[in-house]
Formats: C-alpha cells, sequence, structure tokens
C-alpha cells in the first residue's frame, strides 16, 4: 500500500472517529500534545487499524511513536512487510 | 455556597495501617461489633470531614430534600457499614451474607454467552461487593481499578477476589491497561469499570442527574461502543439484615441510529445514568461520591 493512501485513510479516521481537528494534522503533530489523542481514542485507533489494514497494533510497538509521521511509518512498515 | 473541587483525586479514604487493622479485627470479631463502634465514630466523621458532609448534603438537596443530619448521618453509616462488610469478606471470613437479585439471569446469560461484555460499575451501593457476591466459574473478570490504593489494599483484593475470577487491571500512564481490556473482551471475557468517577483519561458526557447537570466518564462506554460489545449495569445494594442485593441492568441504545463510536457511547452514558437514578430512587440514601458531583 502506498504511503499517500495510508496517510489519506489515517487523516481520514482521525478526523472523523477521533474529531481531531483537521487544521491540526500535519507529519510533526505530536499525537497526545498536539492532536489530544488520549488512551481511549487509542482503543478507537487500534480497532480501526484492524479494520483498514488488516493487522493488531502491539503495545510495544507503540511505545516509540509520538508525531504522526512515525505513525504513518509504522504502518506504512507493517502493512508492506 | 461553592464547594472546592468537583474531581475524584483517585485516592480512597484509609491508610494501610486502617485496613490491615481492619482486616486483622474481623478474622477475630464479628462485623456487627465493628457497626457498633461504627455509630460513635460517624458524628466526628461528620464534624471533621465537612467536604464530604456537603457533597451529601447537596446530593440530598437534589433529590429535593432539605438539610437533614439524620439522613446525612444514615448515608455515613450505610458507608461505613459497607465499607466494613468489604473488608470483612477480604480478611477471609466465613460468616456469609444474604444475597438477593434481580435480573441476575441476563448477567448470567452474558456469562454463558462466548462473547465479552464490559460491566458497569458506581459508587452507588457496593460495585466491588457484587464481584465477590456473584459467583461464577466460566470468564475472568477483569476490574480496571486507579493506583491510588494503597498496595495492601490492592493485594487482599486481588488474593479475595481471584477466587472469583476476578483480576485488578490497574490504569497505567502508558496506555498498555487499554491492550489489556481490549485483549480480554477480544477473548470473550470481562471488563469492569467504574462510571461515575473521572480519572485516568479527560473524556466525559454532560449529563442530567437527579435534575442537574453532572459529568460523568465516557470510558465503559466509548469501550462498548468502539468494540461492538454489550455493557451491563451492576449495584450491590444493602438492605436489612446483612442483605445485600443484586442488580443486573442492561445498558443499550440502538447502536445503528448514530454514528461514530462517541455518539454512541453518549447515548449508552445517558441510558446508564438513567438506570443510576432509578437506583437511587429505591436506595436514596446509597450514595457515596463524598465530592462536588454536579457542574
Amino acid at each position: 500500500m502506498e504511503k499517500s493512501k495510508i496517510r489519506e485513510i489515517v487523516n481520514n479516521f482521525l478526523i472523523e472517529e477521533i474529531e481531531v481537528d483537521p487544521k491540526g494534522i500535519s507529519d510533526e503533530a505530536l499525537l497526545k500534545d498536539d492532536l489530544g489523542i488520549d488512551s481511549l481514542d487509542f482503543v478507537d485507533i487500534v480497532v480501526i487499524v484492524e479494520q483498514h489494514f488488516g493487522f493488531k497494533i502491539k503495545p510495544e510497538e507503540m511505545s516509540g511513536i509520538r508525531t504522526l509521521s512515525q505513525f504513518y511509518d509504522y504502518i506504512e512498515n507493517k502493512v508492506n512487510a | 455556597m461553592v464547594l472546592e473541587r468537583r474531581e475524584w483525586k483517585g485516592t480512597t479514604g484509609g491508610g494501610s495501617f486502617g485496613q490491615k487493622a481492619l482486616m486483622w479485627l474481623f478474622r477475630h470479631v464479628d462485623v456487627r461489633f465493628g457497626y457498633a463502634l461504627l455509630a460513635c465514630v460517624v458524628p466526628f466523621y461528620m464534624l471533621f470531614n465537612r467536604k464530604g458532609y456537603r457533597a451529601i448534603n447537596d446530593y440530598f438537596r437534589n433529590r429535593g430534600l432539605k438539610h437533614n443530619l439524620g439522613r446525612i448521618y444514615r448515608n455515613h453509616y450505610l458507608f461505613g457499614q459497607m465499607m466494613m462488610d468489604r473488608f470483612f469478606l477480604f480478611s477471609g471470613s466465613k460468616q456469609h451474607f444474604t444475597v438477593k437479585g434481580t435480573n441476575v439471569e441476563y448477567f448470567n446469560n452474558l456469562i454463558a454467552s462466548e462473547g465479552g461484555f464490559v460491566i458497569a460499575g458506581s459508587h452507588a451501593g457496593n460495585f466491588e461487593i457484587a464481584g465477590y457476591l456473584m459467583h461464577q466459574e466460566k470468564k475472568r473478570i477483569h476490574s480496571v481499578v486507579f493506583g491510588g490504593e494503597t498496595a495492601i489494599l490492592q493485594a487482599n483484593r486481588a488474593k479475595i477476589l481471584s477466587g472469583n475470577r476476578v483480576e485488578m487491571i490497574p490504569v497505567s500512564d502508558d496506555m498498555s491497561h487499554l491492550f489489556t481490556i481490549k485483549a480480554a473482551l477480544d477473548n470473550g471475557q470481562v471488563v469492569s469499570m467504574p462510571c461515575d468517577r473521572k480519572f485516568g483519561s479527560s473524556k466525559s458526557v454532560s449529563c442530567q442527574f437527579l435534575g442537574r447537570t453532572a459529568s460523568f466518564p465516557l470510558g465503559a462506554f466509548l469501550l462498548a461502543a468502539q468494540l461492538n460489545v454489550p455493557i451491563v449495569a451492576l449495584f450491590a445494594m444493602r438492605e436489612k439484615r446483612m442483605t445485600y442485593h443484586l442488580y443486573a441492568m442492561q445498558v443499550e441504545t440502538d447502536r445503528t441510529a448514530v454514528k461514530g463510536s462517541k455518539a454512541v457511547a453518549g447515548e449508552l452514558a445517558r441510558e446508564y445514568v438513567q438506570q443510576l437514578e432509578h437506583i437511587l430512587d429505591i436506595y436514596p440514601h446509597q450514595w457515596f461520591n463524598f465530592f462536588n458531583f454536579w457542574e
């Protein structure tokens, strides 16, 4: 899957499901501090990633992910592995 | 009157020495001895814990009742009594309480089913005792707890409740508890969460509760919505003569009528609040949130 498609899917669910402000979405945006994603949103993200990308997020894999760009990269690596 | 703080700070009163002492005491004496002591202690508690006193007075005022010392005394006494019952059970005492149930078959059906579900708990009655009194063999119940309680209480609680297939999931900063919760529900197990105290997440919904607006945490309802599992409200209410009455109430809404998990969670929360009001109509003295609950 191409990265642009991954971006589109991720951005869409952040805006539609997590109700993130579209203006705040950028590669450098911090998931927690800039986008306001909290622990419960994270469950949504885990569920949606499973549905859209077909893999399960492991907690240890998420521990180093701080920015949206890192999150896109993480999904790209998992999907294209 | 303005109350200083609306949010629960995440700790339960009482130090580890007191908790240890209570469990030691109840290994040697009947819990009713504790009740007699409690009757003498409650007036001092009312006198010195003004914040709790005002919060309960506020609660009764919302019920349309004027200030009444006897009513507040009864609330505090019942709270103490139910705490003692909890320690009495945790001490491993053999004496049993009488247990009655309403709609418990709904809970039992969920237990018998293959899927996971969420239990919505509250501080009306003694939710924790429900986990002890509802014996079941099939599913493991994961109880989400906040880290503020003393280690001795957590350890004893875990030890006693493990016999009923109840395990603790402490809320952690690294969000690992959410993976545990999700895995439990995915595996057809049960997760129980308090639904009347905000802690660990800022997500909440404003609901009309006893005629005024109050903020309820969305956590349990969001999980039920996100993972598409049932949610059941469970209450353990104390009645006379060492009796606990367990209530299981289905919390449900038409999940297809609104879009998105947050909207579904909001509807579930409003349904739950109505059930909470219903229980408190039957047991008006058993509301045990000793902080300013309303906005």
